[in-house]
């Protein structure tokens, strides 16, 4: 039973935005002060981070309750007061934006350094930017008025909007953002017309209170409708197919751009199905929603990931695939395990993105690794058989969520088979990193069982069977590609998986049609030749 | 058919005319190396044969390049005083004497011309509204990049390729099939129009040409237009052709990459592009001609401009070389000499060493120490080359343990590069990523924590090495899996110490100096690396012909070639990291009691010199840091930080070359802007060491030179764009500015400009050499590359005389004396 109570101590938590929002209207003047601005800037947010993991820590220890929440002093209509709440949730994400908008800002500060795309005033514009985005996220994290999460999640994505379009001479960084600020706007309208249903449905829009009074057993359509446009605004908001394309292409903004937006902002839809929980695990046509829209996109967008050709952009789809496996999860009531993913997810993500330059050396070290050999297909055959046979021992057997378990098991397999095809040394050791990231995967899990608690509801057999079943194609994909054999009889296939299967120019071609950007003019070739005006095209 | 219509309509090309020109067109495109080898390149190389303005206004008539900084920076120069109304007078004499300086300034006030050739794309996208949708000639070049990068990839996808049958081939598979660009451009038959193309390159192109009727004398030009819209994977294929042709062999790939780029110029002629578009087009294409006439004219005395800039740095260089600071006083022996690349960052560093230790000598010579070969590192499947890309590797270094221990270390070298291997299918395979993802994401927080707020670097030993393995490993020379024979080593080894003029006069200790830079997380570290040494560090070679010079067998050898190493002299190799400055000696196992001493007090030179050197290049790169030890700390933090993008600035400023003793430059502030090859007349009769001096150590720094100015004066076709948008494509092959586009080559914008203004200098290489008038000239008449050259002004030659005498440049056969400033 979660048990809450009213302290004012929980105030504390607005430091945080409040924080970044002072080390983004720092004063800025001559060089000298400019230098200072980003000096303070960091100090600030490494201030951030030490009093948050410090609150951490006081709290795990010597919490009185679950939840605190802080309230004005004032009685307002419906509960329409801002509030505040701070629980496990509130301090993982405050710790994760911590941490990770220090580690970004610090890296940002030499990478912009003389930077030939824009002026020392244009870098200053940058941090402001980027310390308002992440007050605005750390406002939405530690928000317990529907309103005002919604919005602070609109206000973030407005501020990521110009760090998107930093280079704003780039076409293609205009065209990006453009579509990443429609879709957006189609999350906002959804997050705050479901907020408001919510509201006026339970006659506050203090979480907490709103919480306290759901009922699984009476859902009214009214509550429906609501949770499903939550859901809809996080597939939109964590960049499922077809609403992707803006995040394959802001590589358009300098790298540490890319680490915040794909490290930190687009988790945000996960975190609000996380922070919703209470609400969404009888919402039974939203989970839906979650699932199959998160098992698509996971399925195909981990599909298209091999094939494409940069670094950057193969790291996006990964993201966009990484988002659809989180909602999965949340889809399935494992509020638990979703979190773990939006953290552990965002680390590596961040890590990948800054340390992107290091691909020269890993595709050396490629390079010279002695060709493996391969694995036969019957090899292929027996890992696959003996993964069947484990995840059909799991439904049997009824432990927890097989359809999630299940894509442990196949990865699992692969690694045997790739192992087992480059050699039989490796094979031992295969096996040994197989079983640490089992048991890693396991302590993970049991130990986000202590921070957020899963729901107790179940998805239907169906659903799991479903999920299995598409991550067991792409294992045989998979397995097929590891030949050159496989990949001929795949060949038919290729030109669309590397095409994207055409959503994102489909999605494209309509916002040029409907509500097309203004992008910047390039010069047009001007030649000897008299100018001929007439129309060429449609 | 009467005069009119012919004009308008002229008759097709014959089929021959057609390969004639599509080999021409495909000869004008220079290559470039890949990212982990990245050469320095001339991007213009292959236009040497015109002079250097009608080659400049061909690129900006066909490719809308320009060859000259813009009138604006020429501008600023003026008013900063870099160019003085001295140097344009100067500059104007030697072209135009009726040209009056006041003329040519208000030159500066016309703005450029900027007309170019159209492709059918560029046709089209003219009428198009292009503030409200995307342009044919974008999505082109995007879809035939990312084409070229998924068929030409290097270790990036894990999707195997299936058919060998070419690019072209390749790509019409795709089109045919991808419905990606016609559902963006609203134009879904498209489709059909591809797969009705014709199966071959050589078909299509002649079908196209053909088909739109491109009269022969347009067709020069509309090819080179049509690869340089697509220059950067142009470069690439061209890189593909000339690996192929250094083994002997052919490859069409760029013809392919022509046809493709053809194909899609012809889809919108027929399909798209309505019957008054294709008449203004093929109007247009009438023009090449007079357009290039125009551009011609247009930059004529933006030319006098650039000459200016060049006089106002060559004249102050001639005065000092005139005047030589220092005569050596005839030491009996130097007690160490160290011999350093000729590249520009060992001259701030040999000043500094002979300011800090005056017993020193030192000498410039090609980084790869004239040994042509490639390096295999120990059980690994690559060998790549370390000699500059002009040159194919002729022998291989690999690696043997002293220790008798190599079976169990192959074994775990293999290991670790097959274990590296299968973790990284793990990570980025389809299934398992997401359970990679959950299980260890958390631990990325440590490697965040190490490199992001500690700024330690990650440490990738790419080659499988356990550092023990290194210590343990001695790289040896092979000769088709063979030892080298004696006759072979003699050979090299006198070649070595003639080309570094060193034939006598040997010191007890004889440094050879390598370089490497040091950078984290940077994918055009190897453009910062050794160019002679085919863009690596220069450590095996270094270590190589150490060693072969230390061996007594092939000391008595070349006692028979009359040079006589005396028994106390010892070769030391050593590798001089250009970021830091550090430099660190290797194989010193077999020293004695003396020789180890001599290395003490070289140590302590090397350490003095280097806190010179940190506080020189300190300047510019951490103004801020006053003292050597804070400007030792600010370079090494620089050399490990992971979002550093700017950890040294490489050989920008580089202008001079200067083939001559170092008595004669020793003791002269040089800034790092020359290249410095050691040559002594005296130890070279028959002027054998000049003529391979004037044909390789100086064309590469041409080469480097020339890619430092395309990059600057046109980083959009010739420079890699800004480095916070890189994105590498293929594993190693290059990168793309942001999303996509074309393949981006040649320097990113961070090596060339700090946040407001170039801090290269676009000036094209000015070479000293001294040696006899006669002896130049011969070679340059002997030679149709350096004729090219020098006739048409893509370099300089000047020659120095004796001291006080005066400095002669070389104009069309005829030496010129030069006045001083």
């Amino acid at each position: 039973m979660i048990d809450t109570a009213v302290s004012p101590g929980a105030w504390l938590a607005a430091g945080v935005p409040a924080t970044y929002l002072l080390a983004a209207v720092l004063a800025v003047g001559p060089a000298r002060a400019r230098r200072a601005a980003w000096s303070t800037t960091l100090a600030l947010a490494g201030f951030v981070l030490l009093v948050v993991v410090a609150a951490g820590a006081y709290y795990g220890l010597a919490s009185p309750a679950n939840v605190l929440i802080g309230r004005l002093p004032v009685n307002a209509v419906l509960g329409l007061a801002p509030s505040v709440r701070l629980d496990p949730l509130t301090l993982a994400m405050l710790a994760l934006i911590g941490f990770i908008g220090l580690v970004i800002l610090n890296y940002s500060r030499r990478y912009l350094a003389g930077d030939p795309g824009s002026t020392d005033v244009g870098q200053q514009r940058y941090r402001r930017w980027f310390c308002a985005t992440l007050a605005c996220i750390s406002s939405m994290v530690i928000a317990n008025q529907l309103l005002v999460l919604g919005v602070a999640l609109a206000a973030a994505s407005l501020c990521l909007h110009q760090l998107l379009t930093y280079y704003s001479q780039r076409p293609q960084a205009l065209l990006a953002a453009h579509k990443k600020f429609l879709i957006s706007r189609m999350a906002d309208v959804f997050i705050l017309t479901g907020s408001t249903l919510i509201g006026l449905h339970y006659g506050s829009f203090q979480m907490d209170a709103v919480f306290a009074s759901v009922d699984g057993a009476a859902f009214t359509p009214t509550l429906t409708v609501a949770t499903t446009l939550i859901a809809c605004a996080a597939i939109l908001k964590c960049a499922q197919l077809p609403f992707h394309g803006w995040l394959i292409q802001v590589m358009e903004a300098p790298t540490p751009v890319s680490a915040l937006l794909h490290a930190g902002i687009v988790n945000m839809g996960g975190f609000l199905i996380i922070r919703f929980a209470p609400l969404m695990a009888p919402a039974g046509l939203a989970q839906a929603l979650l699932v199959i829209a998160g098992t698509t996109t996971a399925v195909l967008a981990a599909l298209i990931m091999t094939t494409r050709v940069s670094i950057k952009v193969m790291l996006a789809w990964s993201t966009c695939a990484q988002m659809g496996f989180m909602l999965i999860e949340c889809g399935l009531g494992l509020y638990n395990l979703a979190l773990l993913h939006l953290l552990a997810h965002s680390f590596y993500k961040a890590h990948s993105f800054l340390s992107a330059g290091e691909m020269v050396s890993v595709s050396i070290q490629r390079a010279r690794t002695p060709a493996a050999t391969g694995m036969p297909a019957a090899g292929w055959l027996a890992v696959g058989g003996a993964g069947a046979l484990v995840i059909l021992g799991l439904f049997v057997a009824g432990v927890g969520h097989p359809g999630v378990f299940a894509v442990i098991v196949l990865a699992v397999a692969s690694l045997l088979g790739d192992a087992a095809g480059s050699g039989r040394a490796l094979l031992g050791r295969a096996a040994a990193a197989a079983v640490a990231v089992v048991c890693l995967y396991l302590a993970w899990a049991s130990l986000s069982m202590l921070w957020v608690p899963a729901a107790g509801s179940r998805a239907s057999t169906a659903g799991q069977v479903a999920i299995t079943l598409a991550f067991a194609a792409l294992f045989v994909l998979r397995a097929m590609l590891a030949s050159a054999a496989g990949a001929r009889r795949l060949r038919r296939l290729h030109p669309h998986v590397y095409g994207g299967f055409y959503l994102d120019q489909m999605f494209t071609r309509l916002t040029l049609l409907i509500w097309p950007p203004r992008l910047p003019a390039r010069p047009r070739v001007a030649s000897a030749a008299p100018v001929i005006h007439e129309k060429a095209s449609a | 058919m009467n005069a009119q219509t012919q004009e308008s309509r002229p008759a097709a090309a014959s089929p021959e005319s057609i390969t004639t020109a599509v080999t021409a067109a495909c000869a004008q495109i220079a290559p470039a190396w890949p990212l982990d080898q990245s050469v320095a390149v001339n991007p213009l190389w292959p236009l040497r044969n015109l002079p250097i303005a009608h080659a400049a206004a061909r690129l900006a008539a066909r490719g809308g390049v320009r060859l000259l900084p813009s009138r604006a920076e020429f501008r600023r120069y003026f008013q900063q005083g870099r160019i003085t109304r001295e140097n344009l007078a100067a500059a104007g004499r030697e072209a135009v004497p009726e040209c009056t300086v006041e003329n040519l300034i208000a030159h500066l006030d016309r703005p450029p011309a900027t007309a170019r050739l159209p492709l059918v794309a560029d046709q089209i996208d003219r009428a198009r509204n292009l503030t409200r949708r995307t342009a044919w000639t974008e999505e082109i070049v995007h879809q035939v990049s990312q084409l070229c990068a998924a068929e030409f990839d290097l270790g990036q996808g894990d999707w195997p390729r299936t058919d060998a049958a070419g690019l072209y081939a390749a790509w019409r598979y795709n089109v045919g099939r991808d419905r990606g660009v016609a559902i963006l451009m609203g134009r879904l038959g498209l489709a059909r129009h591809f797969r009705a193309l014709p199966p071959s390159a050589d078909e299509l192109i002649q079908t196209a040409l053909g088909g739109m009727g491109v009269p022969a004398e347009s067709m020069p030009a509309y090819l080179h237009a049509l690869l340089l819209s697509v220059n950067g994977w142009a470069s690439w294929c061209a890189y593909r052709s000339w690996q192929a042709n250094l083994h002997g062999a052919q490859d069409a790939t760029l013809r392919e990459l022509l046809a493709i780029r053809l194909a899609w110029d012809w889809v919108l002629y027929s399909a798209v592009a309505d019957e008054t578009t294709r008449c203004a087009w093929r109007h247009a294409l009438t023009q090449s001609a007079a357009l290039e006439a125009g551009h011609e004219r247009d930059q004529a005395q933006d030319w006098l401009w650039q000459r200016a800039l060049e006089l106002g740095y060559e004249r102050k260089l001639v005065h000092d070389l005139k005047a030589p600071h220092a005569e050596i006083p005839a030491a009996p022996r130097a007690r160490v000499q160290l011999a350093f690349c000729i590249d520009v960052r060992s001259e701030v560093f040999r000043r500094a060493l002979e300011a800090e230790a005056p017993g020193v000598e030192t000498l410039g010579f090609a980084g790869f120490f004239g040994v042509p070969m490639a390096y295999q590192p120990f059980g690994t499947d690559l060998a790549q080359p370390q000699l500059p890309g002009l040159l194919a590797p002729a022998m291989t270094a690999i690696e043997r343990g002293d220790d008798g221990r190599d079976g169990p270390r192959l074994a775990s070298v293999q290991n670790r590069l097959g274990s590296a291997d299968v973790a990284r299918r793990f990570r980025w395979g389809n299934t398992s990523t997401f359970s990679y993802v959950e299980a260890t994401g958390l631990l990325y927080a440590v490697k965040l924590v190490r490199n992001g707020l500690l700024q330690r670097p990650s440490t990738h030993a790419t080659n499988g090495k356990r550092p023990a393995d290194s210590a343990r490993l001695k790289p040896e020379l092979r000769l088709d899996g063979a030892p080298l024979p004696l006759e072979a080593k003699v050979a090299l080894a006198a070649g070595i110490l003639r080309g570094l003029s060193l034939t006598r006069g040997f010191a007890p200790l004889v440094v050879l100096t390598g370089h490497a830079s040091q950078a984290s997380n940077n994918p055009q570290q190897s453009a910062l690396d050794c160019g002679a040494c085919g863009g690596h560090s220069g450590e095996v070679n270094a270590r190589i012909a150490a060693a072969l010079l230390n061996e007594a067998t092939v000391r008595a050898g070349l006692r028979a070639e009359r040079i006589d190493i005396p028994g106390d002299t010892r070769f030391i190799p050593a590798l001089h990291n250009t970021t830091t400055d550090d430099v660190r000696l290797f194989d010193l196992a077999a020293l004695d009691a003396e020789g180890a001493t001599r290395i003490d007090a070289l140590r302590g030179w090397l350490d003095g010199a280097r806190n010179r050197t940190n506080l020189e290049r300190a300047a510019r790169l951490a103004p801020r840091a006053r003292t050597a030890a804070a400007a030792r700390q600010a370079l090494d933090r620089r050399a490990r930080d992971w979002s550093q993008l700017r950890p040294e600035w490489g050989l920008a400023g580089n202008a001079s070359l200067i083939v001559a003793q170092r008595s004669r430059t020793r003791g002269l502030d040089l800034a790092g802007r020359a290249f410095l090859h050691d040559y002594d007349e005296r130890q070279d009769p028959d002027h054998a060491v000049l003529e391979q001096i004037m044909t390789a150590p100086m064309l590469v720094s041409q080469w480097i030179n020339l890619q430092y100015y395309a990059s600057t004066v046109d980083n959009r076709v010739y420079g890699s764009g800004n480095k916070t948008l890189h994105n590498v494509v293929g594993g190693h092959i290059g990168v793309f500015e942001g999303n996509g586009g074309d393949l981006r080559i040649g320097l990113s914008l961070q090596s060339l400009r700090d946040g407001e203004q170039w801090v290269h200098e676009p000036l094209r290489l000015a070479v000293f050499i001294q040696a006899g008038a006669d002896a130049i000239a011969a070679v340059i008449a002997r030679h149709e590359t350096l004729r090219d050259l020098v006739d048409h002004h893509w370099l300089a030659i000047y020659r120095i005389g004796k001291a006080q005498e005066p400095i002669h440049r070389y104009r069309a056969g005829r030496w010129l004396a030069v006045g001083s400033p």
